[in-house]
């Protein structure tokens, strides 16, 4: 899943029945496989995908070795499927070299652009994606991205009327955001220079920034994000008229932080 | 404006009767006519373009002094009555020795009032024809109205009854009509206002109202139209029989309604002239001798007739003298050139085809010539606004100086100051205020396409405007304008923002203000001498009106450094200084999107909220509504939120939200959303999909924050949403639990559990067993059986739900199954724990989503079967023990004493066969007991500690390896035996007898003999019991 290739089985509620399955005592392949998939109901397994996105050469869940399966991380990081994902969020990092992860820095470059595809799995769509990503981009990657993105609160899944079989995505990294910025290490209640926030949050939301890091402008979906933030009250964003030290939001002429940003303060 | 001088001029130069406003208001409101069509046929193509002042001189001046009869054509309001009073006017300026100018005046429209016109010239004071003079002078005498409009009526009876003239009715079906006219009934239906009759009294007796004028005197099918419950009536009051026949034929016949009609109109005229007090000929007499006079004196006739309508009753006399040319036979008349108005209605409808060829040219007035030219509408409005703010000595003085437009006065602004301002051809400014250019133009474009005229500019715009300000002004404006979505928010999202800063009770007159006098947007422009404006209207406006200071919104391109949108190009930068044309028209979807946003505005302000599929609102709201819902399902990662996949499609109408005072029942949905502004602009951010989108994209104008809006309020609504489909009636759902409890229960009456504690249950047999299980009848009771059965019915519904409910399901899930074993396993134990029960009050409460409530039922039913189950299986265990002791000296016995048993059978059979007595064992049945001693002393074990049970679940387990079956094996071979044993001591009997009579033995010594070999049988069967 987060390699050269996304796989669509591999969705992140199976990951974590196995990382639930694991917290307690080590578990052999074989047994784990029985225990999702008892040969009983049939069919073909999608648990070696399951296994191979949480093991130790993707997300780093668990530790796959001699056909044991054990887990990798703190008993807490599994303890809830939002747990599992705070984690991931702040260990983005370890799937920087894959295919998941040029995938959603093309898609979020898009911007307003997304809302002309009617599916993540449009071949237009796909084709502008495939500009700006060095790995082959085909249907079942993009079926396979959409639940990880929606799980790790990239936006929201959506579908119209006529579209019976295929899901769009509206981006809005509101849920991604919040993790990055609790987790990002910065006091709460106290103004920040917008370079310092922007650094803070990086390590986190590199995944959301590629265009950024020279322009300076966010991108639509993580403008939203902490637009949504900031009208939650969660953060306050702030332009000082005269600073020069500046980021830019998306513009939204109808907010109140339409789009330069020169400080941005955590509230608790 | 100055406010307090048109609060009392306003009435009296807003006179959409052009004639009756006075001659100073009526000059200084006019407004030149650029686009006069010259035709010689009426069909026939322009010959030309003409301005007013052309038309006059090339033709009302008539320089070749030529007999001529022009019609002034065009649809009612367009302005013929202005250009011809307007003619009028000039050409008493141009005064020209020897020509009387005859101006009849439409007057109150009515043949009376014109006959009066015609009375006060003094060329018809001096005819010679004195009799005629009086008649006319009769005509108009007043006559009592409510009496005259039963002279009408009876005179068409008079008319009918002695019109000879069968071309169109038979003498027969014009004594029916008679009697019909006749009937009571009828004759009221047809005095009624606005219905033939009373449109007859209008053109004969006086008028009412201005708006009426041109409507055509004359009947119409519609007013023959009769349904079958008059009839009926008519039949129940024993109307005259062939009044009946009459309205009987007349019942769903149009054709016939439309040849009757046809028919009444022949006698109008008649009717008309004689209620007048008129006879034949006497109109065309007086023109005639009109016409002589004026030859007489050596001058010419030039005569201006407002409206031919007028003349109803007399109008074909008219056009037979207007028609008449000076020469030949007539050389005794004079020259006459004559402008008559008419509407296009009146002329396609009623003028005499074998007149159009004696008219010399058609002067047409199209209602688009006034619209088209932009510059002519804002003048014509801007002269009325001025002439009302002067006092009209003000005017008067100006018209008696010559009334020349260098001399134009123009009043002095007392409010509007700085207002849009209307340059007239001498180079003075009108002032716009309280409207504006655009204003005017798109308040215009909104009047009905027929009622694109000066009429209905004035009546509808100009006059409800004005007073609508003279009102208040923070009230302004608020006068009713229809279809005004037809100008919409553009682009759409600022209105948002105007909703957010607006006071509620300002919002609607912002709205349409903005709308209307601007265009459609907040944004802040500012013109190079540093005046600020707000969506085009200068920002000093909204304090004129008394409207809340709403900060614009900054251009794109005016923002630093800012990321501009990559899908929009922006519209080019206007700035609203100078007076420009509005937009282009707004596409169909913007339209549609203004008309739901107002529909939603008016549901937030108290109204109720529609949906409906057959009207156009309605239908946009309930397609918002279902994207509102369909949005909620595929937004919410209902695995992640820790609801099932199975759980959430058993919710089959997806209906999340309600809304506060909607006209549909609310009964289904999960929340009510609130008639607030939240609601308000993410209900509208839906419609924008569904309208601007066309329900399949966000990329519109606009799309992206409206995007932004539904997903700030969803955050919002989002637990709410899954807290309503986790629970129900404060419970947690428990449909899943009420099916794995099913199951279990299930495999334990099927006998596939083999164990006898509820822990010892195991969630594999899920799906290591099979649903479905036929089991022996002779094996449990009746009540078990018959549990069972039904319990098969459901049981892969069970199976499914539950494998379905615990499935860990990507997207829109597949065939194969990846079990959530953690939450299986929870809820599995949890049921043990239960002993497979749910308590009845919770049962008791009702799932609201049927398809879980459909899986609690089963289980509800299953669990409310289990005592009498149970009882049912104990009574017939007990039947069974107390069958056992009355065949043998039963007591717990082992599987060694069963053995033994069949042992001693097995002696009983040979002995018995020893003695040849004719009985045989059944070797299969010896045999099974024999092999199944074990399990049927296992039986016999559990069976006689299930009839010692109380509980039923605990009963069930005893029973449910169907103990009783392996029992009943053993007392199948028990009763045979019994009945064997029988048999032989009936035999040894019978044998006895015989032996004593074949023998001959003493007594003593047979008795002997077989008493030895009884007691040896005895001993074989020693310890039996029979």
């Amino acid at each position: 899943m987060f390699g050269d290739k996304m796989r669509h089985e591999a969705i992140p509620e199976r990951v974590f029945a196995l990382c639930e399955l694991v917290k307690n005592k080590s578990v052999s392949e074989d047994e784990a496989k029985e225990y999702f998939e008892p040969k009983a109901l049939g069919g073909s397994s999608y648990f070696p995908m399951v296994r191979d996105a949480a093991s130790q050469n993707q997300l780093g869940l668990v530790h796959v070795v001699d056909k044991k399966i054990s887990l990798a991380v703190d008993k807490s990081v599994v303890a809830s499927l939002e747990s599992m994902r705070r984690y991931i969020v702040s260990h983005i990092g370890m799937i920087k070299d894959s295919l998941f992860y040029e995938t959603s820095q093309a898609y979020f470059d898009l911007n307003e652009k997304v809302y002309q595809y009617s599916s993540v799995t449009e071949q237009a769509l796909m084709e502008m994606l495939q500009k700006s990503i060095t790995r082959r981009l085909g249907v079942d990657d993009m079926r396979a991205w959409r639940f990880w993105a929606a799980y790790l609160g990239f936006g929201h899944l959506a579908k119209d009327a006529n579209n019976r079989t295929q899901m769009n995505f509206l981006p809005n990294l509101y849920r991604y955001l919040q993790v990055a910025v609790s987790q990002c290490g910065l006091e709460k209640n106290k103004e920040y220079r917008i370079d310092d926030f922007i650094n803070a949050i990086r390590p986190m939301c590199g995944i959301a920034m590629k265009d950024a890091e020279k322009s300076r402008r966010l991108n639509m979906a993580m403008s939203y994000g902490l637009r949504m933030m900031h009208d939650y009250k969660e953060i306050e964003l702030r332009y000082q008229l005269d600073n020069k030290n500046l980021w830019y939001l998306y513009l939204s002429e109808l907010h109140a932080i339409q789009s330069p940003v020169s400080h941005v303060t955590i509230r608790g | 404006m100055d406010s307090k001088i048109a609060k009392r001029r306003i009435g009296d130069v807003i006179r959409v009767d052009t004639i009756t406003s006075s001659q100073t208001d009526f000059m200084a409101t006019h407004v030149e006519l650029k686009n006069i069509q010259l035709a010689r046929t009426y069909e026939g193509k322009a010959e030309c373009v003409l301005t007013e002042e052309e038309a006059f001189h090339r033709y009302v001046l008539n320089p070749d002094n030529v007999h001529q009869l022009i019609l002034v054509t065009g649809l009612s309001g367009t302005g013929k009555s202005h250009l011809i009073r307007w003619f009028s006017t000039r050409l008493q300026r141009e005064y020209q020795e020897n020509e009387v100018v005859l101006f009849i005046r439409r007057s109150d429209n009515s043949l009376k009032g014109t006959i009066k016109q015609l009375l006060a010239l003094e060329e018809v004071a001096q005819i010679p024809d004195k009799e005629v003079y009086e008649r006319l002078v009769r005509a108009t005498t007043v006559i009592d109205n409510k009496k005259l409009k039963d002279m009408i009526y009876q005179n068409f009876i008079v008319e009918i009854m002695n019109d000879e003239n069968d071309e169109i009715l038979t003498h027969h079906k014009k004594k029916r009509l008679v009697a019909l006219l006749r009937n009571d009934s009828f004759q009221e239906r047809l005095l009624e206002d606005d219905k033939a009759i009373d449109r007859i009294y209008q053109k004969v007796a006086q008028s009412r109202t201005g708006d009426t004028r041109d409507v055509v005197a004359l009947f119409k099918a519609e007013d023959f139209y009769i349904d079958a419950e008059f009839c009926e009536n008519m039949i129940r009051d024993e109307a005259d029989r062939n009044a009946r026949v009459m309205a009987q034929s007349l019942v769903g016949d149009e054709e016939y309604a439309e040849q009757i009609a046809k028919y009444m109109n022949t006698l109008v005229n008649n009717v008309i002239q004689t209620c007048a007090g008129l006879e034949p000929g006497d109109f065309e007499q007086v023109f005639l001798e009109i016409r002589k006079e004026l030859k007489r004196q050596g001058k010419s006739l030039t005569l201006l007739i407002e409206d031919i309508t007028a003349f109803t009753g007399v109008n074909v006399a008219l056009l037979n003298v207007l028609s008449l040319e000076n020469t030949g036979m007539y050389g005794d008349i004079c020259r006459l050139s004559s402008i008559v108005g008419t509407t296009t209605a009146y002329f396609e409808d009623v003028f005499p085809a074998n007149y159009r060829e004696r008219v010399s040219c058609y002067m047409r007035i199209s209602e688009e010539a006034f619209g088209a030219d932009k510059d002519s509408l804002c003048e014509f409005v801007g002269k009325y606004l001025n002439a009302m703010s002067l006092q009209t000595s003000v005017l008067e003085n100006w018209l008696d100086k010559g009334g020349y437009q260098d001399d134009y006065p123009v009043h002095m602004d007392v409010e509007g100051q700085d207002w849009d301002r209307m340059t007239l051809k001498n180079g003075k400014q009108v002032n716009l205020f309280p409207f504006t250019r655009t204003a005017i133009i798109k308040l215009f474009s909104l009047l009905p396409e027929r009622q694109q005229t000066p009429r209905y500019l004035l009546r509808d715009i100009v006059e409800r405007g004005v007073r609508n300000y003279l009102a208040g002004p923070e009230l302004f404006p608020g006068f009713t304008i229809e279809r005004s979505e037809n100008y919409p928010w553009n682009p759409v999202e600022h209105r948002g923002r105007l909703l957010q800063f607006a006071k509620d009770s300002e919002f609607d007159r912002m709205d349409i203000f903005i709308r209307i006098w601007g265009n459609g947007n907040l944004f802040s422009d500012m013109d190079p001498s540093g005046k600020r404006y707000l969506g085009g209207i200068p920002e000093h406006a909204f304090d004129d009106f008394r409207m809340t200071k709403i900060s614009g919104i900054e251009r794109r391109d005016s923002l630093p450094e800012t990321i501009k949108s990559e899908t929009k190009p922006l519209e080019p930068k206007q700035i609203s200084i100078e007076p420009r044309p509005p937009k282009p028209e707004a596409s169909p979807a913007q339209i549609a999107f203004q008309l739901g946003i107002q529909t939603i505005y008016r549901w937030v302000q108290g109204g109720t909220l529609n949906f409906d599929s057959t009207k156009r609102d309605a239908k946009m709201m309930q397609q918002s509504r279902d994207e509102m819902n369909r949005y909620i399902y595929n937004a919410i990662n209902w695995q992640i939120e820790g609801i099932s996949i199975d759980n959430i499609s058993k919710y089959t109408s997806k209906e999340f939200i309600g809304f506060e005072r909607q006209n549909k029942k609310m009964d289904k949905s999960l929340i009510l959303l609130e008639a607030n502004s939240e609601t308000q602009s993410v209900l509208e951010a839906f419609l924008a999909f569904v309208t601007l989108g066309e329900g399949k994209t966000w990329d519109f104008e606009g799309g992206p924050w409206r995007q932004y809006q539904i997903q700030l309020w969803f955050e919002k609504v989002k637990p709410r949403i899954i807290e309503k489909v986790r629970t129900f009636n404060g419970y947690i759902v428990d449909y899943q639990e009420c099916a794995i409890a099913a199951e279990m229960l299930r495999e334990i009456l099927a006998g596939q559990y083999k164990g006898s504690t509820v822990e010892g249950m195991t969630e594999k047999l899920l799906w290591e067993t099979q649903a479905q299980t036929v089991l022996d009848t002779s094996s449990h009771c009746k009540e078990w059986i018959s549990l069972m059965n039904s319990v098969n019915d459901t049981a892969q519904t069970i199976k499914n739900t539950i494998l379905d409910y615990y499935n860990i399901v990507q997207g829109t899930g597949g065939r194969n199954k990846y079990i959530d074993r953690a939450h299986l396993n929870g809820d599995f134990k949890k049921m043990q724990k239960q002993r497979l029960c749910i308590r009845e009050e919770i049962l008791s409460e009702k799932d609201p989503f049927k398809l879980r409530q459909d899986i609690r039922n089963i289980f509800r039913d299953i669990q409310g079967k289990l005592q009498k189950v149970s009882e049912a299986e104990v009574e017939r265990a007990k039947s069974k023990v107390e069958k056992l002791a009355e065949l043998v000296d039963y007591k717990s016995w082992s599987d060694s004493d069963i053995l033994d048993l069949v042992e001693e059978i097995k002696e009983f059979y040979d002995g018995a066969n020893s003695a040849k007595i004719n009985i045989k064992y059944e070797i299969g049945m010896m045999k099974e007991v024999k092999k199944d001693a074990g399990s049927i002393a296992h039986a016999l074990k559990n069976v006689d500690n299930g009839i010692l049970l109380k509980d039923p679940l605990d009963v069930l387990m005893a029973f449910s390896q169907a103990p009783l079956a392996k029992i009943d094996k053993l007392l199948l071979l028990l009763e045979k035996v019994h009945k064997d044993i029988k048999f032989v001591q009936g035999d040894i009997e019978k044998r006895r007898e015989k032996a004593i009579q074949n023998l001959g033995g003493t007594r003593d010594d047979r008795y002997d003999a077989q008493k030895a070999i009884i007691l040896k049988n005895m001993e074989t069967v020693e310890g039996w019991e029979v």
